[in-house]
């Protein structure tokens, strides 16, 4: 029996806030990553004590990814990119100087979102791991075709141009080295873009730069917000959401135990989720309503339980950052997956409650800077963008250390600009971007597999989960299109 | 008939350039016989989801001339200057390095943007080299350009 008690010794909480506070600083930074972060603290942490480790990764990693969520409401940019969905809402409030709120909710629901992760983790990690391993290629595709319907909630104006956004996206996806001929695809003989495009450097681009480039273009050099609004804020009021933060931690959980889908996809998906369910938003989606936001931030929270459930269980990552944990395991000369149980369960234990003291932290953390960091709304644009643009640069470059990045950056920022000025959603595109390598590999997989069978409609379709998603992914296209035909001619729907 | 009704037409016609380019060029890629793992399969399709899109583009494009709203004035100056002047600084980066370029950018910036005030144009663009230098490069041993 595990004494669970022994880990809230000092040294372990003290260990695990150091770690949130990094996680803090990275996640908020635009191009510094939770995984560069894990990685770094791999090598640092090699001679301590794996529960040591363990410590500091969880804080760097549950705190890291709330963070993202500071520069996306605040600056437009998400700090890491399963905070994208939290600018669709968040910042249109820190415009309307409501910053502060934004943030006290993207902390609380984070908060929430890891704690329900966590405690899945903790109580069903072996059953959600079967739903997760009994995926096929075809149902990867589908999943990711599924994601990509929801271009209809991302996009407020036009169904059709969110649609050709988001090919756009899959297309850009495609560049680089084809994973199964080793072919370049679209490089155009440049080398450096035979590794494919980096999404650190895309983001940037689309939300960061392009901003700066609308707001210049504009003339738009006032404050972000005129004023804060001088509201205090209610913590009952923000915890009353608190029916559709669970559910957007069901999603988020359960999305992150897909191997290699990850945050960006489990918050836009609950975000789409809260965009149809919410019946009647606090504002319109898009332009300040406070669910996006929850949504948004307590899946991209609760997909950390979620990665960690194949990563512990079966030694699968489930995303990037458990990916560079598997090899923390590995160097400290552990083994994860089933016999982790029964060899060191302690070593799971101290990733659970590493990362419910780094849910603590987020809260203890989020609410003593919010009120200060919100400050950054009131200062004039004119000395805000040059900063930021300074910010982009950096960042991007900080990636991969390329200064062929940061062109790619510039040229991501110029093509979000036309984009956005033209009415087309550069969220689409992001999303796009993220799942169309994952529909290519897994399409071609799965087409090839039914190939060598003698039916082959039988072999890709005729499984239980195939048709579920099958019928998901055309109901979702099917309301969204008549959701937009309807408002087109005018209908309330 | 409006500027914009002219410009949403360039852009389906655009996008359908696009879409058969792409549809060209994936036929290039294809050189291994079989269909099901070619890396020629998915960028054909998304070649001809494209191609279709754009088609349904123009056509609502053609029929909505009538309904134009008129667009938000672009200041191109202020747009293409800045563009110019992050290329300027990306192209400038390995030459004279992190701090003295990020210097003259952000001074550069600021003018264009039409800040006058010296106290802003000396102190902003020093304080946050220096913050930005010891946040990356100093405490999380980020390597600057």
């Amino acid at each position: 029996m595990i004494d669970l008690w022994a880990f809230l010794d000092l040294r372990f909480i003290g260990l695990v806030f150091i770690g949130a506070v990094m996680g803090l600083i990275v996640g908020a930074l635009p191009g510094l990553t939770v995984t560069m972060a894990t990685a770094l603290l791999v090598s640092i942490t090699m001679p301590w004590s794996m529960k040591d480790a363990l410590a500091v990764i969880m804080g760097v990693y549950v705190v890291g990814v709330y963070a993202g969520a500071i520069s996306a409401v605040l600056i437009n940019i998400p700090g890491a990119p399963s905070s994208v969905a939290t600018t669709l809402d968040g910042f249109p409030l820190a415009k309307q100087g409501r910053a502060k709120t934004a943030l006290y909710a993207a902390a609380i629901h984070s908060f929430i979102g890891s704690i329900i992760g966590l405690l899945i983790l903790l109580l069903i990690a072996k059953p959600v791991t079967k739903i997760a391993l009994a995926f096929t290629p075809f149902d990867y595709f589908l999943f990711a075709l599924f994601g990509l319907t929801i271009v209809g909630s991302l996009t407020s104006k036009d169904f059709l141009k969110g649609l050709i956004s988001a090919t756009i996206g899959v297309l850009f996806s495609l560049v680089g080295m084809d994973p199964v001929f080793g072919v370049g695809r679209f490089t155009f003989g440049l080398i450096n873009l035979l590794s494919g495009i980096s999404i650190i450097p895309a983001l940037i681009g689309l939300f960061g730069f392009s901003e700066v480039l609308m707001q210049v273009s504009h003339r738009s050099l006032g404050m972000i917000a005129e004023r804060l609004l001088d509201e205090r804020v209610d913590f009952k009021s923000i915890l009353k959401y608190w029916p559709l933060s669970i559910q957007a931690s069901l999603i988020g959980t359960f999305i992150g135990a897909l191997p290699g889908v990850g945050g960006p996809i489990a918050a836009l998906m609950a975000y789409d989720f809260a965009k149809r369910s919410v019946k009647e938003p606090s504002r319109p989606f898009g332009e300040g309503a406070i669910e996006g936001v929850i949504a948004s931030e307590a899946a991209n929270n609760a997909c950390i339980g979620g990665a960690l459930i194949p990563m512990l269980t079966m030694a699968i990552p489930g995303d990037a950052v458990t990916a560079v944990m598997l090899a923390a395991f590995y160097v400290h000369g552990m083994r994860p997956g089933p016999m982790l149980f029964v060899q060191t369960p302690d070593l799971f234990y101290a990733v659970v409650i590493g990362g419910f003291i780094g849910a603590f932290a987020v809260l203890i953390l989020a609410v003593s800077l919010a009120p200060l960091l919100a400050r950054i709304v009131t200062v004039p644009k004119s000395i805000l963008l040059p900063a930021i643009s300074v910010l982009c640069v950096v960042g991007t470059y900080a990636v991969n250390n390329s200064t062929f990045d940061i062109f790619l950056m510039i040229f991501f920022g110029v093509l979000g600009f036309v984009l956005r000025e033209r009415g087309y959603s550069v969220a689409s595109l992001v999303l796009g971007l993220v799942l169309g390598n994952m529909m290519d590999f897994n399409l071609r997989k799965a087409v090839a597999l039914a190939q060598t069978s003698d039916s082959f409609i039988v072999a890709l379709l005729y499984r239980p989960i195939t048709l579920v998603l099958l019928v998901m992914v055309i109901s979702s296209f099917l309301l969204s299109f008549l959701r937009f035909r309807s408002r087109d001619r005018g209908e309330v729907w | 008939m409006g500027l914009n009704y002219i410009v949403g037409l360039i852009e389906g016609l655009l996008f359908l350039v696009l879409s058969i380019g792409i549809i060209v060029y994936a036929f290039s890629l294809h050189s291994y016989g079989e269909w099901a793992l070619s890396p020629a399969l998915f960028p054909l399709i998304l070649g001809g989801v494209l191609f279709c899109f754009s088609l349904i583009l123009l056509v609502k494009r053609y029929r909505s001339k009538f309904k134009e709203r008129q667009g938000v004035s672009i200041d191109w100056f202020l747009a293409l200057g800045s563009v110019g002047l992050s290329i300027t600084y990306a192209l400038l980066l390995p030459v004279l390095h992190f701090t003295l370029s990020t210097l003259l950018y952000l001074s550069s910036f600021l003018l264009i943007l039409g800040v006058r005030n010296l106290w802003i144009l000396i102190g902003l663009p020093i304080g946050l080299t220096v913050s930005i230098y010891y946040i990356f490069g100093v405490l999380l041993k980020v390597v600057l350009p």
